[in-house]
């Protein structure tokens, strides 16, 4: 054996203790902007707990719709292999979600929720789907619900419920 | 096959440029589009700024007004094309990486997840062999810039393998028809072959070994090569379940490193 698949192997040993003995966590604003440089190269390792957003819109004339939405769904094309620019959005808004749903598990003062950027930007989303659903739509409502391990998701396994919004600032443009 | 190191290059920059304009075309897409596809809204993300200073803040306001982030994300598909039709340019390479850093933070440190690592992967591995060619000569730097890469994805593969065997859901078959249900294509046909009890714990433990034995693939390069296109297919059968293309082009750009690398041990 030579040595350059030698230190392959060691080095594979050590990133095998890695998974047995974590150190603490780091946290910080900006080592959560650029975790690119920090990759764990952790995919779909569990089942656990799933955060969804359902939505439900109320039109000009006080109808609320039911709550809908739910996992992200599209129909496959082999296109899509190349240019998928639309899915690729709906997998980020996903990740907005998991990255509400930690906020949350993290969260000390209920109080500053409604501050948080992650908090902010799913209100814009739940506007957004409900624009989408009904243009027509004056106020939206969203929930955040976890999908169990092996489970579904329901009203009970709601997590948080946003206080109803107004679909105008929706229209406000950016940046 | 063995891959000497100026063709393992070639196809590093190829495949690299042709990842990155993907990455780009879809992104200046949803640039033009409506607001189910506009990147989230700067006014309300730039507050994950808040603890930084006042230029820093102002600086990122600027960079990320849409004219000004369609333009980045032009010169960065420009920069990618030039790669391995102009070489391997010092001001590509850093004007690469430091446009791939930001278009990450404009979307909260990722777009894609995992496939933003690996384009950051792989464009720090073309970092290292530009800037390091003037000191240590072309080789020399090249051979850094493949392992830079090469270590990277071995790690990918080998953690995303053995992180499963910690998991009773990945050894008896349980999680593979969950997560494939929850998938952007799913969820499985009702009939689907992977719903089979045995099936799933075989094509289980056929990723899991796939995954954790990559680094002892790289004693000979021709296995290396059969390793990568197990690869190929398994970052297609990725996409195929749960959308992630962006997945199957950047961890392809780093097969020839991976190639490269073997080769080179192999001497």
């Amino acid at each position: 054996m030579n040595d350059p698949l030698l230190l392959i192997l060691v080095y594979s040993a050590c990133l095998a203790l890695t998974l047995f003995f974590r150190g603490r966590a780091l946290q910080g604003r900006w080592l959560f902007l650029l975790r690119s440089f920090l990759p764990n190269w952790r995919f779909y390792h569990r089942v656990g707990a799933l955060p969804i957003m359902v939505v439900r819109s109320c039109g000009p004339d006080g109808h609320w719709s039911d709550w809908h939405g739910g996992m992200p769904r599209a129909r496959r094309a082999l296109s899509q292999l190349i240019h998928n620019p639309a899915n690729n959005r709906r997998l980020l808004d996903q990740s907005l979600i998991e990255h509400l749903y930690a906020d949350l598990r993290d969260l000390s003062d209920p109080e500053s929720l409604t501050g948080m950027v992650s908090y902010r930007l799913a209100c814009e989303l739940a506007r957004s789907r409900a624009l989408s659903d009904l243009p027509s739509a004056v106020q939206v409502q969203f929930e955040i619900r976890l999908i169990p391990p092996y489970g579904e998701a329901s009203a009970d396994t709601t997590i948080l419920t946003s206080p109803v919004l107004a679909t105008s600032a929706c229209k406000t443009p950016h940046p | 096959m063995t891959l000497p190191l100026g063709q393992a290059l070639d196809a590093l920059l190829w495949l690299t440029a042709i990842s990155v304009l993907i990455q780009c075309t879809e992104a200046l897409r949803l640039q033009a589009g409506g607001p189910s596809l506009a990147p989230w809204p700067w006014s309300i993300q730039r507050d994950d700024l808040a603890g930084s200073t006042r230029t820093v803040r102002l600086l990122f306001d600027w960079l990320y007004r849409p004219a000004v982030h369609r333009t980045q994300l032009v010169l960065h598909a420009l920069a990618a094309v030039s790669l391995p039709v102009w070489g391997p340019t010092v001001a590509a390479a850093l004007f690469l990486l430091a446009s791939q850093i930001l278009i990450s933070v404009r979307f909260r440190g990722a777009f894609n997840g995992g496939s933003d690592f690996m384009t950051l992967v792989v464009l720090m591995g073309i970092a290292v062999g530009a800037l390091a060619t003037p000191w240590v000569g072309a080789s020399l730097a090249w051979q850094a810039g493949l392992w830079v890469i090469s270590i990277q994805a071995l790690s990918s593969y080998f953690l995303s393998g053995t992180v499963k065997l910690r998991y009773a859901g990945w050894r008896n078959g349980l999680a593979l028809p969950t997560l494939l249900d929850g998938g952007i294509y799913g969820p499985l046909p009702a009939d689907s072959m992977l719903r089979s009890r045995p099936v799933a714990v075989a094509s289980s433990w056929a990723f899991i070994v796939w995954e954790a034995a990559f680094p002892l693939a790289m004693i000979d390069p021709r296995i290396t090569t059969i390793w990568c296109a197990i690869g190929a297919v398994f970052h297609f059968l990725v996409w195929w379940f749960f959308g992630l293309n962006r997945f199957f082009w950047a961890w392809l750009a780093t097969f020839p490193a991976l190639i490269g690398c073997a080769t080179m041990i192999r001497g």
